[in-house]
């Protein structure tokens, strides 16, 4: 598709009018957001690449979502609920494929936090892409369990369950790998 | 399903939440020396909280102004293809219409046709076509229009209603 600077011009005012909030807002909330979104899908689907495209398409649906929020909390908790939703919907494709194991974009850091990024990757890569989710929802972003239950579509009880269960697939998978060898 | 639940569990969990994984609070610590879910949530969450860290710092994501431009034109394409829609409604309800007289004119001159088409049979043993053209034209002058029109219905619909219903 291409557009003239007009059409351009127009396309942007048009969506200043569709969106919830303006340019300036959505700067600031994205600044806030972007980085935790992106890692959570990054760790939900394993693909970077994916996780890069999902991300784009949480941030559009936010912008055209005809939603009000009590608090920045609530906000925060509806654009993550859109990529969850987003991460399930791939993995309900026909032609979806499970993370590659290993697939790490790295920095120079310390060797053991290096291994232990390594090993909880692969072993994220083993469980089901909801136990992935409320996983990462749990412990890494430190939700509560009615927050987590909100955003992925299931009760309080049922996801203290599947958080339990995931929790020790987890376990298991890490303790094989030696990452979880002592107490804190 | 039951689980070897902690009542504590929560508070144990918002703290790793809150201090990044280190656990300095001497009552909590000693709980978690004694349970094994709390220590296993522990460990578990210290776990992915450093790859989460990792991850943070490590992540490329997309300039704001970007992921709005994007957007914005995605919005614009979106108005643009729900502006289309009735149109090519439109262009399907016609293309039907067109269908519906087509045939509705073939069923009522369906009469003619036969009559002429049996009057040509009638004839044809009587045709001497070598010598005479001008009499098998004559036989034919009636049912020509008719058989254009047809044919023309025939050629148009098809491409009438393959350009209604396809989007681009």
């Amino acid at each position: 598709m291409t557009l003239t600077d007009i059409e351009c011009i127009g396309a942007l005012d048009a969506a200043e009018r569709t969106f919830q909030m303006d340019e300036e807002a959505f700067r600031g909330f994205y600044e806030l957001t972007a980085r935790p979104v992106w890692v959570y899908l990054a760790r939900v689907t394993g693909d970077h690449r994916l996780a890069d495209d999902l991300l784009q398409e949480t941030y559009y649906r936010f912008l055209r979502a005809r939603a009000t929020f009590a608090s920045e909390d609530h906000r925060r908790h509806y654009l993550f609920r859109i990529a969850t939703n987003l991460a399930r919907d791939h993995f309900r494709q026909p032609h979806a494929t499970e993370a590659i194991a290993g697939d790490v974009r790295s920095d120079a850091g310390a060797a053991e936090r290096e291994a232990v990024r390594i090993d909880v990757t692969r072993a994220m890569a083993r469980l089901k892409p909801r136990e992935r989710s409320i996983l990462w929802l749990a412990y890494a972003q430190g939700w509560t369990h009615e927050e987590i239950a909100a955003s992925v579509g299931v009760t309080p009880a049922s996801l203290k369950t599947l958080l339990y269960r995931a929790r020790r697939r987890l376990a298991t998978l890490l303790q094989a790998r030696r990452v979880m060898g002592g107490r804190p | 399903m039951k689980h070897a639940a902690c009542t504590r569990e929560d508070e144990v969990l918002a703290l790793v939440s809150r201090l990044h994984g280190a656990l300095h609070d001497p009552d909590v610590l000693a709980h978690v020396e004694e349970c094994d879910t709390c220590a296993a949530m522990v460990s578990l969450a210290t776990a992915l909280r450093t790859d989460r860290d990792e991850m943070l710092r490590a992540a490329h994501v997309p300039a704001a102004g970007q992921v709005w431009w994007r957007a914005a034109l995605r919005a614009h394409a979106d108005a643009a293809h729900a502006a289309r829609r009735p149109i090519v409604w439109l262009q399907g309800i016609a293309a039907a219409c067109l269908l519906g007289v087509a045939t509705a004119f073939g069923g009522a001159v369906w009469g003619t046709v036969h009559d002429g088409v049996a009057s040509l049979v009638t004839r044809a043993p009587r045709l001497d076509v070598s010598v005479d053209i001008g009499r098998v034209a004559g036989v034919l002058q009636p049912v020509l229009p008719l058989a254009i029109v047809i044919g023309v219905c025939l050629l148009v619909t098809p491409v009438v209603v393959y350009l209604a219903l396809s989007d681009d």
